[in-house]
Order: C-alpha cells, then sequence, then structure tokens
C-alpha cells in the first residue's frame, strides 16, 4: 500500500515538473527563430476582405509560379522559414502590397532589394508591421544599428527554403561584418 | 648561548623574509628600466563596431584555448531607442601597464616587463601558478591556460606576429582600422601621431599603474538638468 502511495506521489510530481521543462524548451527555440504572431487575419477583418485577399494572391502566383524569362525574374516556388507557414501561406500581399497596376508600372508593388524603387524605409517598414523593435533586438543586437542603413533583404532570404543569415556560424558572422565594412571604407561611405 | 627550538624557527622566518623581498625586488629593478621600444595600443572605439573580427584573429594566432580568451570586446548595452540605438564597444585586454601589479606581485619572476619592448609577458616555464598577479590585476585580464597551467594574457603577439615582423594579429584584423599600434617612443609613429590629434583616455588611470592601452571614447548625448 505504501508503495502505491510513493510511486504516485512521484508520479504527480513529474507530471508537474514536466510543463516546466516544456516551456524551458520553448524559450530556446524562440530566440533562435522569430515567431511573431502574424497571420492573415493581421490584414482582413470579414469574410469579403478574406475572399478578395485570397483573389489577390491567386493573381501572384498565376504569373510568378514559373520564371519571368524577359526581365529573368526567377520562379517563386518556395516560402522559408515562419512565411512559409501555414498561416501564411501563399500570402504574397502581406509583404508586397497590392498588385495595383503592376507589371505596367512597378512601383505599384512593394520589392525587396537592395536596387529596389521602394524606397529603403518602406521596404523595411513592411517588416515591422509583425516583427517588433524588441524581438528584433533580443534576437540579434545588430538590428538596432543597420535598421535605418540597408535594407532586411540584404541579409534575410524569404524566397528560399531557409534563411541563410539564421544560425549563421560565429565564423561567416565575422566574416560577413568585415566584408561589408570593408567595402564601405573602400568606396568612402557609398555603396 | 641558548639555541632553543623557538629561537631557531624565529631566525628561520626571518631569513626566508630577506629571501623572498629579495627576489621580488630584483624583478621589479629588472623591469622599470625600458631601453629601445616603448609599445602601445590605441582601441577608437568611435570606430569599432564590435564584428569580433579581433578576438578569433588572436585566438588562432596564439593558439588560445577555448575557454578563455587574451582579449574581448564588451558590447555596452543600447544607448538611444530603435531605430536611433546604437552601442559603445569597449577593449578588455592586457593594458601592458608601466608599472604592472601583476609583476611586482610575481614571486618567481615569471611575470615580467620585456625591457627591449616595454610588454608585459609570462614566461610559461617559470609560473607556479599561484594567481597573485590574477589577483592583483585591475584590469581582470589574466587567467590560467587550461593546457599549459600557466598564467597567460596578451604580449601584443611578442612570440608570433611581432617576431614575424608583424602587426599584432588583432590590428591586422581589423576592418575598421580601430586599433592603431606603435612605438611611443618614436615621434613620428603613427600611434604617437594619432595621440596628438585625438582625444583620448586611459581605464583605471587614477591607479597609477600606467597603461599603455589608450582608447578614443565614443560620447554622445546631452546633459539631463
Amino acid at each position: 500500500m505504501r508503495l502505491l502511495q510513493r510511486s504516485l506521489i512521484f508520479m504527480s510530481l513529474c507530471i508537474l515538473c514536466l510543463p516546466g521543462l516544456a516551456a524551458g524548451n520553448k524559450v530556446v527555440s524562440e530566440r533562435n527563430i522569430l515567431v511573431p504572431a502574424a497571420d492573415f487575419e493581421i490584414q482582413v477583418e470579414n469574410k469579403a476582405e478574406m475572399e478578395k485577399l485570397i483573389k489577390e494572391n491567386r493573381r501572384c502566383i498565376r504569373c510568378h509560379q514559373v520564371e519571368r524569362k524577359l526581365k529573368k525574374i526567377p520562379a517563386v516556388t518556395v516560402q522559408g522559414a515562419a512565411h512559409g507557414s501555414e498561416k501564411f501561406y501563399d500570402n504574397c500581399t502581406a509583404c508586397h502590397g497590392d498588385k495595383g497596376k503592376h507589371p505596367k508600372q512597378d512601383v505599384s508593388v512593394i520589392s525587396f532589394a537592395a536596387h529596389s524603387p521602394t524606397p529603403l524605409a518602406q521596404q523595411n517598414g513592411q517588416c515591422l508591421k509583425c516583427h517588433t523593435p524588441v524581438e528584433l533586438r533580443k534576437a540579434e543586437w545588430t538590428h538596432d544599428v543597420h535598421y535605418k542603413k540597408i535594407n532586411c533583404a540584404s541579409c534575410h532570404k524569404l524566397h528560399d527554403a531557409v534563411d541563410p543569415i539564421i544560425n549563421i556560424e560565429r565564423k561567416s558572422r565575422i566574416k560577413l561584418c568585415v566584408d561589408c565594412h570593408h567595402s564601405i571604407n573602400e568606396s568612402q561611405g557609398e555603396l | 648561548m641558548d639555541y632553543s627550538r623557538r629561537k631557531f624557527l624565529a631566525g628561520l622566518g626571518a631569513t626566508t623574509m630577506f629571501a623572498t623581498a629579495g627576489v621580488a625586488g630584483t624583478s621589479v629593478i629588472q623591469t622599470l628600466v625600458i631601453d629601445g621600444k616603448r609599445y602601445g595600443m590605441i582601441h577608437d572605439e568611435t570606430l569599432c563596431i564590435g564584428c569580433e573580427a579581433c578576438v578569433d584573429a588572436c585566438r588562432e594566432t596564439n593558439n588560445v584555448p577555448e575557454g578563455v580568451s587574451r582579449l574581448e570586446i564588451i558590447r555596452s548595452e543600447p544607448r538611444g531607442e530603435f531605430p536611433n540605438a546604437d552601442y559603445q564597444f569597449f577593449r578588455k585586454s592586457c593594458q601592458h601597464c608601466e608599472d604592472a601589479p601583476c609583476v611586482n606581485v610575481c614571486p618567481t619572476g615569471a611575470s615580467f616587463i620585456d625591457k627591449k619592448t616595454g610588454i608585459v609577458d609570462v614566461h610559461a616555464d617559470r609560473c607556479v601558478g599561484c594567481m597573485y598577479c590574477i589577483a592583483a590585476c585591475p584590469y581582470k585580464v589574466r587567467y590560467i591556460d587550461p593546457v599549459t597551467k600557466s598564467a597567460d594574457k596578451c604580449n601584443f603577439c611578442r612570440d608570433t606576429n611581432l617576431a614575424k615582423g608583424q602587426l599584432p594579429a588583432c590590428v591586422q584584423s581589423c576592418p575598421q582600422q580601430a586599433l592603431v599600434f606603435g612605438d611611443l617612443n618614436d615621434p613620428n609613429s603613427e600611434i604617437v601621431k594619432t595621440l596628438q590629434q585625438k582625444t583620448i583616455y586611459r581605464y583605471k588611470k587614477h591607479l597609477g599603474t600606467k597603461p599603455k592601452m589608450f582608447r578614443v571614447p565614443d560620447l554622445k548625448g546631452e546633459i539631463e538638468l
């Protein structure tokens, strides 16, 4: 009888401890991979808007699922990391904005690149809609000092299967700092 | 004559004290005269970007084992708010003091100031690992090497790069040219010219250790009333 009692106490202790352990693991993974609470709901309020959004996204996919050979724009086939999650899936407009008069007028779509017609502040502003400054600082202190100077797409690639900058090795990271800052010094501040 | 055990022991104690003072005394006298070069370094905190290329270069060049380091870059808390926040960087490494407490306390003479260069260095063979120097260093830059079991720290690459006629590894690797190394006795050296041009401070200067690590402060902000 006593043995049974003891085993019951032991088991209840185990159950009490388990959630604590699980929570501990979660913190570690969240620190490495930045997952803000963002999905379709951030853009839409009702069913009609949702349908419009899905329609809008279908139009993007119709053209961009294959390579646009005239301008050598590669096909968009994968969405990496958090941006490829189920909640986010196929949601081009969340980042790129509405199609508008694209492709007749390129300016209507927000594009993410160093030489994009979209101004730097607008490009990075799109990312900041979901990613808070506190989260960004927690994940990587260099966000603080680069945000106003280079676009997020300089380091982050969301259309690759894996974002190459996430969990980068110490050596490659230092090399990135050295190479980039060296070229800035060479060109005397003009990239 | 009354030779008691008590007297014998007292006499023995006195002799030992004289002997110790004698050894320590010589090591101080030996290190005070510097002839030839007097190497120093400037860390320009306004240019430093905190990439830690110097930290890795130092580790590779001097075979510093994992877990200890001769050189660290300490990043401050963020100054200001996003997206205007920035950071200050502080180089934590040997200051190569002219009046070095680590050298003064070393009981074996393992810690010494090289007379030809003014560099504070350690004879690994002489070190007995008493860690007195680690306790005495006000800059907390010394450690016991887990491989050699001897006290160790930055020696401006005296036995590696400097011996080959090259600049220290940290200076070579810096992408910002934030580190200037040179002879303080040479009025035409880059370090002396930089010292004359820029605002400089030395860490814990008031302790009177005469550190030869100079820093260009990265200060900004306003006076809040």
